[in-house]
């Protein structure tokens, strides 16, 4: 004759009970386990804190994002630059000047995401960088050589842009990568957010010829 | 017969309970000594942990591959997988032109004369780099438009690569010119072969007058 197997379950669990706390020093870790959590929960432990808001940077003042350091000037609003690279849903750029300088060992890259205009629509990220002098495309930026750059974001109703912008700027990490095993730098949170007032001086070389 | 069993002391106290003599193990002269498996383990764990220890401490920092640098001179052939490259000289301008346009930097423009050919079939030589005294590294910049070096094998091709740098990577009056034949990432991570030269640079004879870059010419047969 075989026993059913719901009596045969509460058994287990009544002998797996049992023999957590059979013995003293097992019942004083298991209230530990039990009361710890519970008492932090109690009070308060497991809030979510409100963050401050991240500092503000004046226009024109350098900030350290880890392996560079950025200064944002000012912005513009055109439909006179990178013409070709426009997307098709866009009337132009907000163009936001910085100056670029990295004091790393290495070339770097500015990921897309550092940089951002969270007032624009598509303002999480950039779209091309232009180097200011010769309207070339930024790719990478080498040690200890600044350059001014045109991070550029475009925009689909170039009216609606105002004459102030807020611009957020994400410090970076540096992080050994899993897979490579290299050291590397990671976007984090935004550090610090500047506001930059509108120019009507766009870069000359930036201006596609009509 | 009584139970063969060690006597409870209270019992004994009493003397409730007759015991029998129960065989007691006589001590041997030698002492007890581990078995050779716990040896084993034990050897075992220690060499875990030495080569955890090894392997922690070895990081892309340690340079793992130091010895994949293939030394070189000026004015001679190195050969590098599928490249032969021969490094000419060096000049250093403060505006270089790129067609129309003046190409100015917040630093220096070093102009590399080089010229290679490939070993076994076209290809062509993408990275390169200069690193000067501080241990700053450079490529070949993207906002001069390099020309087409149609190499191959025995056809030799030369030209000039630009670099951007400080004026101060220049100070020492040398930099390392580094090839790479399989790109930079690939000499970083794996143990093959990429070439390195002291390439000697006067940081007082700057042009300050733009310079055209020259152009990438065919050589003929012999030349370099």
């Amino acid at each position: 004759m075989t026993s059913s197997p719901a009596p045969a379950l509460a058994s287990g669990v009544r002998a797996a009970a049992w023999a957590l706390v059979r013995t003293w020093p097992r019942r004083v870790a298991l209230s530990v386990l039990v009361l710890v959590p519970a008492l932090v929960a109690g009070l308060g432990g497991f809030r979510t804190v409100e963050l401050p808001p991240p500092p503000q940077v004046p226009a024109g003042e350098p900030f350290d994002l880890g392996p560079a350091a950025v200064r944002v000037e000012s912005f513009f609003v055109s439909d006179q630059v990178l013409t070709g690279m426009l997307p098709e849903d866009a009337q132009g750029w907000v163009g936001v000047l910085v100056e670029l300088s990295v004091h790393a060992d290495d070339e770097w890259s500015l990921p897309d995401e550092v940089v951002a205009v969270p007032d624009l629509p598509g303002g999480e990220e950039v779209a091309y960088g232009v180097i200011t002098q010769d309207d070339s495309i930024l790719t990478r930026l080498g040690p200890d050589l600044p350059q001014r750059v045109a991070l550029l974001y475009p925009v689909a109703d170039l009216g609606a842009v105002g004459g102030q912008l807020q611009v957020d700027l994400r410090t970076l990490t540096e992080e050994r990568s899993f897979f490579e095993g290299t050291m590397r730098w990671y976007p984090g949170e935004v550090g610090a957010t500047v506001q930059v007032s509108r120019t009507e001086q766009i870069p000359p070389a930036m201006i596609d010829e009509q | 017969m009584p139970t063969p069993r060690y006597p409870d002391p209270h019992e004994l106290h009493t003397g409730s309970v007759a015991v029998a003599d129960l065989p007691v193990e006589q001590p041997t002269a030698t002492p007890r000594r581990p078995r050779s498996g716990s040896w084993l383990a034990a050897a075992m764990l220690a060499v875990l942990l030495a080569v955890g220890v090894v392997v922690d401490s070895v990081t892309a920092e340690n340079n793992p591959h130091p010895g994949a640098a293939v030394s070189f001179a000026v004015g001679e052939d190195v050969t590098l997988q599928n490249f032969r490259v021969h490094v000419n000289g060096a000049r250093v301008a403060e505006t270089i032109l790129d067609g129309e346009r003046q190409l100015e930097t917040a630093g220096l423009w070093l102009l590399v004369d080089l010229s290679y050919a490939n070993v076994r079939r076209p290809d062509l030589l993408n990275d390169l780099g200069v690193r000067d005294h501080q241990g700053r590294t450079y490529s070949v910049t993207d906002r001069h438009s390099r020309g087409t070096w149609r190499a191959a094998p025995d056809t030799w091709f030369r030209g000039e690569v630009v670099f951007e740098v400080p004026a101060s990577a220049l100070a020492e009056g040398e930099v390392e010119l580094l090839v790479w034949p399989s790109g930079r990432s690939q000499a970083e991570m794996v143990p093959m072969r990429y070439g390195s030269t002291r390439l000697p640079v006067d940081p007082a004879a700057v042009a300050t007058e733009p310079v055209e870059v020259a152009a990438v010419e065919l050589l003929p047969a012999g030349q370099r």
